[in-house]
């Protein structure tokens, strides 16, 4: 479970991609990325799809990120997915109350 | 019922043939005699019948012959079952076998890719944002 406030990001995010046997291995294409809840989080992948940007919404979560690639060099498809661990989103300082402002109306005589 | 040798097919053809034809031609020339339309409709539709059969038999005897022949033809042939090699000289052998060294050599040099199985994300530390 990962945790981060309204006022932060994952920049960057990486991937990791092996074989049964934890060795490095290719996929066809651009890995696609998506968010279990684009309320809470947003990801926006680079060209090459190995990397993206996940960006906190509103308060919420737990929240995932999955990346889809076909590990099939050739003509055909298999698709393999990955998940991030759990994301919960909190109110970031920056828009917790921090001021209180007393407005005072105009004196009237007492009744 | 399956008929195991070839010659007793070959006979059960002529049987079935020989108890047809009879029967279809003494059909053929009742169904024009005056009956009754039940029962001109009754000899018709065996007439019907026996000349399917007869059809089916004359068919299968000729798929059957024509298999007969190819398959001596494949027996004769020298090939089959067993594939016999082709000799040649020592010279050529040798040239033959360099021949597969060198394609055993250049295959060599590749290797099976490894197949993805596995995805990880690695989220790393949240920033502030810009």
């Amino acid at each position: 479970m990962a945790d981060i406030n309204t006022d932060q990001m994952y920049q960057g995010v990486t991937l990791e991609i092996t074989d049964s046997k934890g060795r490095p291995a290719a996929v066809e294409g651009a890995p696609v990325w998506a968010s279990s809840d684009e309320t809470v989080l947003t990801v926006t992948a680079s060209a090459d799809g190995m990397s993206a940007d996940i960006n906190t919404v509103a308060p919420g979560g737990p929240a995932r990120v999955s990346v889809t690639a076909d590990a099939d060099l050739g003509a055909g498809v298999t698709q393999i997915v990955g998940f991030s661990e759990d994301i919960n989103v909190t109110q970031g300082p920056s828009s917790v109350a921090s001021t209180l402002k007393i407005t005072l109306p105009a004196a009237t005589d007492k009744p | 019922m399956a008929i195991d040798s070839v010659s007793a097919r070959y006979q059960a053809y002529d049987t079935a043939q020989s108890d047809l034809d009879p029967q279809i031609r003494g059909l053929q020339d009742k169904v024009n005699d005056t009956l009754s339309d039940e029962l001109r409709a009754i000899l018709q539709e065996r007439l019907n019948m026996l000349q399917t059969i007869a059809n089916q038999v004359s068919v299968a005897r000729s798929q059957q012959q024509s298999a007969d022949t190819a398959l001596a033809a494949l027996e004769d042939g020298g090939g089959f079952p067993t594939i016999p090699d082709t000799p040649i000289p020592p010279h050529l052998l040798d040239e033959l076998a360099r021949e597969d060294a060198d394609n055993a050599a250049a295959s060599g040099g590749f290797g099976a890719a490894a197949q993805a199985s596995n995805i990880a994300v690695k989220l790393g530390t949240p920033v502030s944002k810009p």
